[in-house]
């Protein structure tokens, strides 16, 4: 019997055993030394050595193993550290996050319980890590590399959440499109890192412009950006387009091959739907790209917005 | 044994409504959130059919199994069931995890196997009270398998199956609750419901 003692007593988990009033009639020296308070737990009553246990999931647990004779599973997830457990010392001494299985056991006519404990902050760092290793990674496949705004993936599935919304909701929905004038001459005339400065400028104006308003952003595609305008019908849309439209060229970014004017500027295709109807994403976009079209046609740097289809 | 008989299924309900009832106020004491359980239907029925039922709905989706083994006047595997999706959404939803679904740990695993644990068990103890009996149990293994590899049991067995329905945050989930027994063990469930239905009566 005592080589099981002094096996337990080297164990680097805890291990202790509660008779039916809660009295611990043994604990090892791992889980002794991690309690806080008190030298030696061993024949002290549990839930009067540390009454802030009562009521809690572990003293739960403990009760339903020693009357009823069930055991339980406590996880580091839904309970990150059940009992007032250290490690360390000093000023690095914190209280670590614990599994602990909980076991009934059977001795004559005496229900014990046994309650094993694991140190598991090492799994909890580790996934840690590994959690902020997968986000990182989802932020990147959802960013445009160059203007660190959504890409086109992103936007896609934030319009499609946005459309499902609004015709479930009944709510209004719009979508702005639009397209920096003459951009290729800008690239011809200034060359590509100056184009990519142009993007990045327009990119950081919408973004600190408007995801205040809970718009989103994105780079649809080369020199394309969209608008998602959750709740606000065409008035609104239009209204911001045209905010927009005169910002970009307030943005004094020059432009000599521009056929328009001496600066930058941006061409705008809008559409909306009413919350009553209800419409594919597909349907959406080309609604936007055609009035974004027809912008460019009436002389560019102006919005245009699509007739709703209602109204078709 | 005889088929159990309306008022024994009644009680069956009874049993697992308190069970599932115990379980959300546990879940939600954990969680901090509203977590509500109800038990539309409890059935007997061999585990073929059981399989049959199942397999249209679930598809060629894996099931998330907690099992316990259990003794006591009747013996058997009792087994909580979701839809692997529905299990996933389970656990993000109540360790409020922002994680995509594909990239579930260790620590959402353990907190599933402990969820299993905490509904298997006021079941358990449910049961314990009303028909006088008592348990023993092991802790709760996971498993995540096809409809077909979690339910291969021994032909003939029969199956006491509950659907359980999971209300969380706005979300409605469907699991499944199945005790496995041999022939004998479901003779001596019919037996302690009736001294719990005349004990009820007299």
């Amino acid at each position: 019997m005592q080589l099981f003692e002094q096996a337990l007593g080297v164990l680097q988990s805890g291990v202790m055993i509660l008779d039916g009033n809660y009295r611990i009639h043994f604990i090892n020296q791992w889980l002794n030394k991690a309690f806080d308070s008190t030298p030696d737990l061993q024949g002290e009553q549990l839930f009067n050595s540390y009454p802030e246990l009562e009521g809690k999931r572990i003293h739960q647990a403990i009760e339903q193993a020693i009357k009823v004779g069930l055991p339980s599973l406590l996880s580091p997830g839904l309970n990150r550290s059940p009992l007032p457990l250290y490690r360390g010392e000093g000023a690095n001494r914190e209280r670590f996050p614990q599994s602990i299985r909980v076991q009934p056991m059977q001795v004559d006519s005496q229900r014990f319980c046994v309650v094993e404990v694991q140190d598991v902050s090492s799994m909890i760092r580790r996934e840690a890590l590994l959690n902020q290793q997968a986000e990182k990674l989802n932020q990147m496949a959802l960013t445009d590399e160059l203007t660190g705004i959504n890409n086109r993936r992103h936007f896609n599935m934030l319009l499609e959440k946005e459309l499902r919304r609004s015709n479930l909701q009944g709510t209004p929905l719009s979508l702005v499109l639009f397209d920096i004038d003459f951009f290729k001459q800008y690239n011809d005339h200034f060359g590509h890192p100056a184009g990519d400065k142009c993007l990045i400028a327009i990119a950081d104006y919408l973004k600190h412009q408007l995801s205040s308003y809970g718009y989103q952003v994105a780079r649809y595609g080369g020199e394309e950006f969209c608008i998602i305008l959750p709740e606000q019908d065409v008035e609104v849309a239009r209204h911001l387009a045209e905010r927009c439209r005169e910002e970009v060229e307030q943005l004094q970014i020059q432009h000599p091959s521009s056929q328009v004017a001496q600066v930058v500027t941006a061409s705008f295709g809008i559409a909306s739907k009413s919350g009553k109807q209800s419409e594919t994403q597909t349907s959406l976009i080309l609604r936007a790209d055609n009035a974004l079209y027809r912008a460019k046609l009436a002389g560019r740097n102006r919005v245009i917005a699509s007739e709703r289809l209602d109204e078709a | 044994m005889n088929e159990l008989t309306a008022l024994e299924l009644d009680a069956l309900a009874e049993i697992f409504n308190i069970s599932v009832g115990r379980s959300a106020s546990a879940l939600s004491e954990l969680t901090q959130e509203p977590v509500a359980m109800s038990v539309p239907v409890v059935h007997v029925m061999p585990i073929q059919r059981v399989i049959e039922i199942l397999s249209p709905s679930i598809g060629s989706e894996r099931l998330t199994c907690v099992s316990q083994l259990f003794s006591g006047s009747f013996s058997g595997e009792a087994m909580l069931m979701f839809p692997e999706n529905s299990s996933l959404e389970i656990v993000r939803l109540m360790l409020g995890s922002q994680v995509p679904i594909e990239q579930i740990s260790e620590i959402e695993q353990d907190a599933l196997s402990e969820i299993g644990n905490i509904i298997l068990n006021a079941c358990f103890s449910t049961i314990a009270d009303m028909l006088e009996d008592t348990f023993s149990c092991d802790l709760p293994k996971l498993n995540v398998a096809p409809i077909s590899e979690i339910l291969e049991k021994p032909e003939g067995e029969s199956v006491l199956f509950i659907q359980i329905q999971l209300a969380l945050e706005s979300r409605s989930l469907e699991g499944y609750l199945a005790f496995i027994m041999g022939s004998e063990s479901e003779a001596n469930l019919q037996q302690a419901l009736r001294s719990f239905l005349t004990g009820v009566q007299s």
